[in-house]
């Protein structure tokens, strides 16, 4: 009984009136919302309305040139799947990702497994494969322009040493497409391999002991039946990413190729590029543009799928 | 014979034949992997080799390495004054420094409101966040550029940082750093009178400088070798960014003087190299959270 | 079953330059259960990461069932072992993991081929030999309706078991564990002594254990290693490594409550002194020199000397602080001639009556020279001789 009176006592003396409490949260919630303004204002004016402008867009026929704009409805958008550019450029640009993302996660895996066993010399590795991500593109392009060169290129000088036919990598519409995914791989390889790099690392080395023993012990045993499985999600996770890359390709093909030859490297953001800001037809590239959204979003969709699925992992 | 000899020359150590077989695959692998580097360096060494070499021996004989005759100062002579390639560097150097100094101070406060402060609207803003994270630059870049247009703001640097001021991505990774912070210091912070924006200052900007270094890799790098939105917004030498920079020196006289033009390349490309160099942790970690975005 | 499980000859081991193991030889018998027991951080987990073969000793030889394995995997060593966190395979259900070992050594290549393999001739009544053995141990560690789950979704006990099964499945000679109840709480972890000892005694395998923790050497193993240091300080049974410790390190690390030592020096006849009292005891080979008296506190005696049972060494003490512990009571002491020191000693709680009347009080504390270990200053123990030395009235009792 007496023990508890001092302890109320205590409690009222610390306690702060109801009224000042109010205060307080309110300030709290000021300072939030000034806080967030900033972001918030430009998240407005950067993203949400441009957003539905280029919606909008995408139902007129407007043209810089235009003086007035009349809604046409989905017109540019049937348009878009019977102009043969437009579809050529989106048949380029998906068998893009489709040599890219798988070269550069099966390749970026295997760097991954044989560089993650490296001790002393992982350090140089990583650097080395890591280089031509961080370069500038569009720099890198110019000096894949003189090796890839048709008459005065390296690449061509190896070959014609070798005996075989000289190839124009960049002026023969049948190569020019893989002659930039090859670019792209090379680009992309680096980091494809940081993000399995990390994959590996999060494999428990006491599994691979436990698979030793009971004779998983080298080779593709060990690989089929604990890194792969347990790789997975990884796997899964860098070629959604990759694809999202790769799906913007724009700098190889802006630097090398202009889309040429006969739009064999036609690609969509390229496509866009050229609509809105060469020829100024600004409904018919905002329609460009909502499909090119809708792929990445698919893409991202996926991709958030996978994160949370991976936190479920573990255990 | 063989086999003595070689008991002779290697002291016999405990499990040396499981020791041997072991150097043997790790000898094949590195093999592979030199192959490999070597593979992916080719267009780094041709770079540099070329950028020294006289005009007629690049035409000449592609595959040799050394010049015959050096050309340094007169590939990097044209590449540094036909165009002003130092003037691009600049103005790198200006808009990567402008967006990121932007950049963060937007996100260091809207981050620190979505991890620790409850207000009505959060959850929405987060989703905002999130969806921002899916829409690449050249979604709003069309009316950003009508709009840019009508305010004849085009063509200055203004045009060309304008569209990154907020980086949802930094917003994202703020958050997901600011929440470990422990919320008893935050809360002792305030009975001590602080007021919010020093708790910001004070306490969790100098602990964020892990994540804010991360994140300025990651933002340097892609806004250096960005093209895309520089060729919408520019159309000057005046205001060139780096990569543009190198395409109107491709697309100009000079388009077949590799010499040159490998020059410039390597000008444009060894600053970011050398800092990866120095820096090659954070690089890595840096530009991987992409994945993770 | 006779004759050496696996024999340790000279095993050394060095990461870089700093020595992790310095010369340890050890033979273990066949059937017999060994504990490898010592702090963290004494080289006993790298101990038994070299017999299972995860990594090569620098030197030495190491031999399981008399035959030399330096130069065999794992995988051909004929043992199995259960990790701390029991690596099971998160990507395989249980009874998977548990089919794993026999899958890769009882099928072959093309067998085991992912897809293929079921078309291969012979697959199919392996696979279906394998099935009843899975389910066979899965039986006897009762975890068989745990079979379709994934490790994800199980108990630590479960987790455990699943580990035991897949340990166990091969059918090892030689049965290794590196501490595999500390990731368990502490009721289920006195279960599961209970139960890996049965395991031990129906499965008349080897076991080498390793753990830090001393009640589960001393409660499961028939004989304990004491590690420190990465050297080997002393094997034997439990009762030997409390009573007998042949070193003061291992003296320390014993016992629930940290033993008595007490700093003193020999006179010329090899006589020491506890507290300026000389002992009944001679230590020929350390005359003149100092050595450390070690006594447990269960064997410092209250009351008049006579307890002993003769007329033993005693000193007076007062009562700093009693724990009760229920079953027994702690009381630490600070010797009146050395007020700064502490002494323990550990009384039956029948006793508790006896000592509530000591409060803060003086006490007199016996301690019964037969009881006392002798260390030298190296830390070895040396043999005190009873010595006739002793004509009892010289100690000079009462005053």
């Amino acid at each position: 009984m007496t023990a508890v009176a001092p302890a109320s006592d205590g409690r009222s003396g610390r306690s702060i009136p109801r009224a000042a409490r109010r205060n307080h949260a309110r300030a709290l919630s000021l300072s939030a919302y000034a806080f967030v303004a900033p972001a918030g204002l430009l998240f407005l004016a950067l993203i949400l309305l441009p957003l539905i402008t280029v919606l909008i867009l995408s139902t007129t026929d407007y043209t810089l040139a235009s003086i007035g704009l009349s809604f046409i409805g989905l017109d540019n958008y049937r348009t878009l799947f019977t102009d043969d550019g437009a579809w050529r450029a989106l048949v380029n640009t998906l068998t893009y990702v489709g040599i890219v993302v798988p070269a550069a996660v099966a390749i970026g895996l295997l760097l991954a497994l044989l560089v993650h066993r490296r001790r002393r010399s992982r350090r140089v590795y990583e650097i080395v494969f890591f280089l031509p991500v961080t370069s500038t593109m569009v720099a890198m392009a110019v000096v894949w322009q003189y090796l890839l060169h048709g008459r005065i290129g390296p690449i061509n000088a190896v070959l014609s040493a070798l005996g075989l036919p000289r190839v124009d990598f960049l002026t023969d519409p049948e190569v020019a497409l893989y002659a930039l995914a090859a670019i792209g791989v090379w680009q992309l390889v680096g980091f494809t391999m940081v993000l399995f790099l990390a994959g590996l690392t999060a494999i428990p080395k006491e599994l691979y002991e436990a698979a030793a023993l009971d004779g998983a012990d080298r080779g593709f045993d060990r690989f089929w039946r604990i890194s792969w499985p347990l790789l997975a999600p990884t796997t899964l996770f860098v070629a959604v990413t990759t694809s999202i890359t790769a799906f913007q390709v724009f700098d190889t093909v802006a630097v090398l190729t202009q889309g040429g030859p006969m739009k064999a490297t036609e690609v969509l953001l390229h496509t866009i590029y050229l609509e809105g800001f060469q020829y100024f037809e600004v409904g018919y590239a905002s329609a460009l543009t909502v499909v090119f959204l809708l792929f990445i979003l698919a893409f991202s969709l996926i991709q958030i799928g996978i994160v949370d699925r991976r936190i479920h992992y573990g255990g | 014979m063989a086999l003595v000899r070689q008991e002779g020359l290697e002291p016999r150590s405990p499990g040396g034949a499981r020791r041997r077989k072991a150097l043997l695959g790790a000898a094949a692998e590195h093999l592979l992997l030199i192959l490999l580097a070597g593979l992916v360096l080719v267009p780094f060494v041709w770079m540099l080799a070329t950028s020294i070499k006289p005009a007629d021996q690049i035409f000449g004989e592609p595959l040799d390495l050394l010049p015959d005759r050096l050309a340094l100062a007169e590939n990097y002579g044209k590449a540094l004054f036909s165009v002003p390639m130092l003037g691009f560097m600049l103005n790198g150097l200006v808009v990567v420094t402008g967006i990121l100094l932007v950049q963060v101070a937007v996100a260091l406060f809207a981050g620190y409101a979505l991890a620790k402060l409850e207000f009505r609207g959060r959850g929405l803003l987060f989703a905002c966040v999130v969806f921002g994270l899916c829409v690449p630059i050249q979604v709003p870049a069309l009316p950003l550029y009508l709009a840019l247009a009508e305010l004849r703001a085009l063509d200055t640097y203004f045009a060309l940082m304008v569209p990154f001021f907020l980086s949802v991505f930094a917003i994202f990774l703020f958050r997901q750093f600011f929440k470990g912070y422990p919320d008893e210091v935050i809360q002792a912070a305030r009975l001590d009178g602080m007021t919010e924006v020093e708790v910001v200052l004070r306490l969790i900007l100098p602990s964020a400088r892990p994540a804010i270094a991360a994140f300025a890799v990651f933002s340097i790098t892609a806004h250096w070798n960005d093209l895309y939105w520089p060729l919408i917004a520019v159309n000057s030498m005046e205001r060139a960014t780096p990569p543009l920079g190198m395409l109107l020196f491709k697309d100009s006289e000079l388009s077949a003087d590799f010499g040159a033009l490998t020059a410039g390349a390597a000008i444009i490309t060894l600053p970011l190299l050398v800092v990866f160099m120095l820096a090659q942790r954070q690089f890595v970690r840096g530009i991987t959270m992409t994945g993770f975005k | 079953m006779q004759g050496a499980a696996v024999s340790l000859r000279g095993i050394r081991k060095q990461f870089g330059s700093t020595p992790v193991l310095t010369s340890v030889d050890l033979e273990v018998e066949a059937g017999e259960f060994l504990t490898l027991l010592g702090p963290s951080g004494c080289g006993k987990s790298t101990l038994l990461r070299l017999i299972a073969g995860f990594e090569a000793q620098s030197a030495g030889t190491i031999e399981i069932a008399g035959h030399c394995v330096d130069d065999l995997g794992p995988k051909d060593r004929g043992l199995s072992m259960v990790f701390q966190n029991y690596a099971l395979y998160p990507h395989m259900t249980v009874f998977e993991n548990i089919a794993m070992p026999l899958v890769m050594r009882r099928l072959s290549f093309a067998q085991r081929f992912p897809g293929l393999g079921g078309l291969c001739p012979g697959a199919r009544p392996l696979r279906r030999e394998i099935d009843g053995k899975v389910w066979a141990v899965a039986g006897m560690l009762e975890i068989d309706a745990l079979l379709a789950r994934r490790p994800g979704q199980l108990s630590g006990g479960q987790r455990q078991r699943v580990a035991l099964a897949r340990a166990i499945v091969p059918e090892p000679s030689l049965f290794l564990m590196d501490e595999p109840l500390s990731n368990l709480d502490a009721r289920l972890r006195l279960q599961m002594r209970h139960e890996l000892t049965e395991l031990h005694r129906k499965l008349g395998i080897t076991f080498v254990y390793v753990t830090h923790d001393q009640v589960e050497a001393m409660t499961m193993s028939a004989r304990v290693a004491v590690m420190m240091d990465g050297a080997l300080l002393q094997v034997g049974t439990p009762s030997e490594i409390y009573a007998r410790p042949v070193d003061l390190r291992v003296a320390r690390f014993i016992g629930s409550h940290p033993i008595n030592v007490f700093e003193a020096r020999a006179d010329s006849k090899g006589v020491p002194s506890l507290f300026g009292q000389p002992l009944p005891v001679a230590l020929g080979s350390s005359a003149g020199a100092p050595v450390s008296i070690a006594i447990r506190p269960e064997d410092l005696l209250l009351g008049c000397p006579q307890t002993a049972g003769y007329e033993a060494p005693f000193f007076d003490a007062r009562v700093a602080r009693l724990e009760d512990h229920g079953s027994d009571l702690i009381l630490h002491l600070q010797p009146e001639a050395a007020p700064s020191s502490s002494v323990t000693v550990r009384v039956e709680a029948s006793q508790r009556d006896r000592i509530a009347g000591l409060g803060e009080g003086a006490c007199r504390v016996v301690a019964p020279v037969e009881r006392m270990l002798f260390f030298d200053p190296e830390g070895r123990r040396i043999e005190g001789v009873a010595g006739p030395v002793l004509p009892l009235a010289a100690v000079g009792l009462g005053a």
